[in-house]
């Protein structure tokens, strides 16, 4: 997911910049590439409301949805993409019980446990190289 | 509510005659829920399983458990190494359960690299064992006999 936003708030983005979230520059504005959903908040941007607000609406979107409140802006990429499993009904149930133990939705609960053992794996490759 | 409750009556059950309870104990020992019914040991066990050739039984005597070894709810499968010939016998459970996980492509081009990488070109499969170790992990007591890729 690409968002755009104008130069003025590059400070923002390039606080948040590592191997998963670019930032790059081009002529009147920012471009920030984010490969999660990722929110921001008004706190840590330390912006009064109202400029938070400005901000949430100077940002334009590619390949996913920005949603914004008074004190938090939040990129969602689309989701074009299913990885379906087989499992068995006891392994189901196991996880749905798992889940539940950390209060999150079951396919939430599975896309983090996948998603972090990912970005673990890559980032100790980056650490072995 | 124990963990046990959560698969209980949903999981692979093998069925053995209770002469062979050093497998019995060792399958004990991982945590499976063991019972004696009608002259027969019953392990449940939620997921994939492999039981290794004990120090006491020799390759004939191992070769007769399988043969004997009844499974309920998936089957059972002969392995032998391919260097040292040391046989496994694999219990695989039926999966009759589909699950969808949504991803963004980035997402999914992340496990996608990390699942090639480790596991055989195939996703589904190091994701389902990734999740197996999750879940199953914590109550089996030995999860590294958990059979990594079925």
């Amino acid at each position: 997911m690409k968002i755009y936003a104008p130069i003025e708030y590059k400070h923002i983005f390039e606080k948040m910049a590592s191997d998963l979230f670019q930032v790059e520059e081009r002529s009147s504005e920012v471009i920030f590439t984010c490969l999660f959903p990722l929110s921001i908040s008004r706190f840590a941007v330390q912006l009064p409301p109202r400029e938070f607000v400005t901000f949430a609406r100077k940002l334009k979107a590619s390949g996913g949805v920005i949603k914004y409140s008074r004190n938090e802006i939040t990129f969602h990429p689309f989701m074009k993409r299913t990885l379906t499993i087989k499992v068995t009904d006891g392994m189901l149930n196991l996880l749905k019980k798992a889940s539940e133990r950390r209060g999150q939705k079951l396919r939430t609960y599975c896309r983090n446990i996948l998603l972090k053992a990912a970005i673990d794996d890559l980032e100790g490759d980056e650490g072995n190289e | 509510m124990s963990s046990e409750n959560v698969w209980r009556g949903k999981g692979v059950r093998i069925k053995f005659p209770l002469k062979y309870d050093e497998v019995a104990e060792d399958l004990r020992g991982l945590g499976a829920v063991l019972e004696a019914i009608d002259g027969y040991w019953v392990v449940e066990i939620p997921t994939s399983i492999a039981i290794p050739l004990l120090p006491s039984m020799d390759k004939n005597a191992f070769r007769e458990f399988f043969s004997e070894a009844i499974v309920e709810n998936g089957r059972k499968r002969w392995v032998e190494d391919e260097e040292t010939g040391i046989p496994t016998i694999e219990i695989i459970p039926q999966r009759r359960r589909i699950m969808s996980i949504r991803l963004s492509e980035a997402e999914y081009a992340m496990i996608k690299h990390v699942a090639q990488r480790l596991c055989c070109n195939d996703t589904t499969v190091w994701a389902r064992n990734l999740l197996i170790k999750e879940a199953v992990g914590k109550i089996l007591k030995r999860s590294h006999r958990l059979m990594p890729f079925h």
